[in-house]
């Protein structure tokens, strides 16, 4: 049964979580070959989470935290899975962890810096964009549906990823640049 | 691994495609790179954010479902998006009804055959009506007297001398029961048959005449090519250029070509007609049925048949179907002569998609086009979607120039890349409503593009780049008289006129090549 402190030490994590959950999904999303392997991994970093919340020091980074307790999800789950085709080694799985938790606050602002950019593409770009990305969705269906050949759609599809890299990375220096 | 390389990877990675070479590659190159680390990192980023943002989009303005949604749970969040899923289909469906919808939803008919000339002509009034252009379903024809011109859907294509009693059997297949016909069957068409009283004529690719009287049998002279005749004995017998046979109670024998008669074909029906536009019509006729066997054509499309149900428009060159274009909006029209069919293309969804695979060391492009405005800065001719590496944009530029356009770097850093090629102006609205012959030749290099106006070189009045050389060049999905998927959002580049043929080769044609071809099809 959950006493007052408890309750609050609930929203606190609820908050912080909440607030730290994009950047973690992406984290984990460069650890793990596909979608369904970020989710599976997702849902036990946030239950490992809660579980060691009391050990989290309140004054440090929520998120450097959380990426550590990912990483490890991310080596114990790759251990399940390590027969299956596509898991990346360890050692890289630790190299890239490290890299994109140090990043973690660009990587943030790339992520704030796409919404402006995915309006800046094409109507029609935008909506394949959208119509890829909706949950659960197999991209040949989405292709189907929109009635386009699939090798169409992936191209419409990687041209409009490149230009929102491109933006993003526009708009990342310009924001640099206004501060200066 | 270069950049190049990791970067197809890694799009192939997000788009779940990735092979177990490729997984082992993309591994590798992550072990050894920190600059491919960091990408590789950037787009997991990308690929994450717009997984979240995808979530909450408001993708068209009638799906702005829940706006609280985006405080609520995932699972009804999930629901949400799901929702717009199908809003989006449908938006698009029901937005760009225009695009993409290549091959037939519309009604298919039976049609195997169709008369596409008419000398004076008379039908039996039994059965189906025969109008010219219009689909003949599989039956019995009779044509009392005059003469007639059949194309068959398989390729093939007879002259029938009335009287005479045909019955039409499949795209490939008919029995002449009686009367005089003379065939003509392009390579594409071969195995073309034509059945008599009791004998098999299979057609190998040729022009071969055939007379059936009821009583006496069947005379068979083959004019150019093969012919294979098989009687009642089963013994298949292969007659060539200039050699006759005749057909009695099924046997097959050989004769003097001098016994058979005459066979009038599709020139001499127009002769009898007496009508200048109808002789130019059957000589252009001949001579596109001369020009779709051509080895170097990568496609041919000779506009002619179309119903207003026609939805495909017939890749007449020996590569067949698959090449094939869809017909969108686009309505038919009268083309360059009064029974010639043609397509009009006027608003702003009318075009034919073409998907045309391949890399091409040169090309040559012509079409006979009706010019009614040259509304925009560019008005399409035949334009890729969009305009990556080395595609071809062929358009006519407000001013009244033809425009030749293609980058080895696609549309990055269009000023330092892009090669253009204005043609010294031609048109002026003075000649709205004329049909111009307009090609346009291309081979690799410094120097090699050159552009023809009914048949003669023009030069050039501006471009850039032109002194870079060309390289290789590439179609893929492309537009005649539009441009889908464009560069610039507000690219608008519809053309306002009429096309009645249009062919691309995969090497520059000689400029007396192009000039015949002017000649030939002159209105």
């Amino acid at each position: 049964m959950l006493n007052d402190s408890t309750d609050e030490r609930y929203e606190q994590f609820v908050s912080l979580f909440t607030r730290h959950e994009p950047g973690l999904r992406a984290f984990v999303r460069s650890l793990v070959f596909s979608w369904d392997d970020a989710n599976e991994v997702m849902q036990n970093t946030g239950l490992v989470l809660w579980r060691k919340f009391d050990s989290f020091d309140q004054k440090t980074d929520f998120m450097r935290w959380a990426c550590v307790v990912a990483r490890f999800e991310v080596l114990a789950w790759r251990r399940d899975k390590a027969r299956d085709r596509h898991v990346f080694d360890e050692d890289l799985v630790n190299l890239l962890a490290e890299e994109a938790a140090e990043e973690h606050e660009v990587l943030a602002n790339e992520r704030r810096a796409l919404e402006f950019c995915l309006r800046k593409l094409s109507e029609k770009q935008r909506r394949i964009v959208i119509a890829a990305y909706e949950p659960g969705v197999r991209l040949n269906q989405v292709a189907a549906a929109l009635g386009k050949s699939a090798t169409a759609f992936y191209k419409t599809l990687n041209r409009a990823r490149g230009g929102l890299l491109k933006c993003i990375e526009g708009q990342v220096i310009a924001e640099k640049g206004d501060r200066a | 691994m270069n950049r190049e390389v990791f970067d197809e990877i890694c799009q192939r990675w997000l788009n779940g495609e990735l092979s177990d070479e490729q997984f082992a590659a993309l591994q590798e190159s992550l072990r050894e790179k920190p600059e491919f680390r960091r990408e590789f990192i950037r787009l997991a980023n990308l690929d994450s954010g717009l997984r979240d943002l995808a979530m909450v989009e408001d993708v068209a303005p009638e799906v702005t479902l829940f706006p609280a949604a985006k405080t609520l749970r995932a699972g009804f969040l999930a629901m949400a998006a799901a929702l717009a899923l199908l809003a989006v289909s449908v938006a698009l469906f029901l937005k760009q009804p225009t695009a993409d919808s290549v091959a037939g939803d519309a009604p298919r008919t039976m049609g195997v055959a169709v008369v596409t000339a008419e000398a004076n002509a008379v039908w039996e009034e039994n059965g189906q009506a025969i109008r010219k252009g219009a689909p003949l379903e599989p039956g019995v024809l009779r044509l009392e007297s005059g003469l007639a011109q059949i194309d068959f859907f398989g390729g093939a294509s007879i002259s029938l001398s009335g009287p005479a009693e045909i019955e039409l059997v499949t795209r490939d297949k008919a029995v002449l029961n009686h009367g005089r016909l003379k065939a003509e069957v392009p390579p594409a068409a071969r195995g073309f048959e034509i059945l008599t009283g009791d004998v098999v004529l299979e057609d190998l690719g040729t022009t071969f005449g055939l007379a059936v009287d009821e009583n006496v049998g069947a005379n068979l002279i083959v004019f150019d090519g093969e012919v294979v005749a098989t009687g009642r004995d089963g013994k298949p017998m292969s007659l060539t250029n200039g050699q006759s046979a005749s057909l009695i109670n099924g046997e097959t024998k050989r004769q003097p070509p001098s016994e058979v008669g005459d066979f009038p074909d599709i020139e001499d029906v127009f002769a009898g007609s007496g009508n200048r536009e109808d002789l130019r019509y059957a000589n252009w006729k001949e001579a596109s049925l001369e020009l779709r066997q051509d080895p170097r054509l990568i496609a041919y499309y000779d506009f002619e048949n179309l119903t207003p149900v026609s939805r495909r428009l017939k890749n007449r060159a020996v590569s067949g179907s698959e090449l094939d274009g869809g017909i969108v909006g686009a309505r038919v029209a009268e083309g360059r002569w009064g029974d010639k069919t043609a397509l009009d293309f006027r608003l702003e969804g009318d075009r034919v998609r073409f998907d045309i695979p391949g890399e091409f060391d040169g090309l040559t492009l012509f079409a006979w086009v009706r010019i009614d405005a040259l509304d925009r800065h560019l008005n399409s001719l035949f334009v890729t979607d969009y305009f990556d590496e080395y595609e071809v944009h062929w358009q006519l530029s407000g001013k009244g120039a033809l425009h030749f356009a293609t980058s080895p770097e696609g549309p990055e850093d269009i000023q330092e890349h892009n090669r253009r090629y204005y043609s010294d102006v031609f048109w002026d609205p003075g000649k709205s409503g004329q049909w111009f012959h307009l090609a346009t030749t291309v081979r690799m290099g410094v120097g090699g593009v050159t552009h023809y106006v009914n048949g003669e070189a023009v030069g050039f009045s501006g471009g850039t780049q032109m002194h870079k050389p060309l390289a290789r060049l590439r179609i893929g999905e492309a537009d005649l008289s539009n441009w889908s998927d464009p560069i610039w959002e507000t690219a608008l580049r519809t053309l306002n006129g009429r096309i009645d043929e249009f062919a691309i080769f995969q090497e520059p044609l000689s400029a007396e090549e192009i000039r015949m071809i002017y000649e030939n099809g002159k209105p």
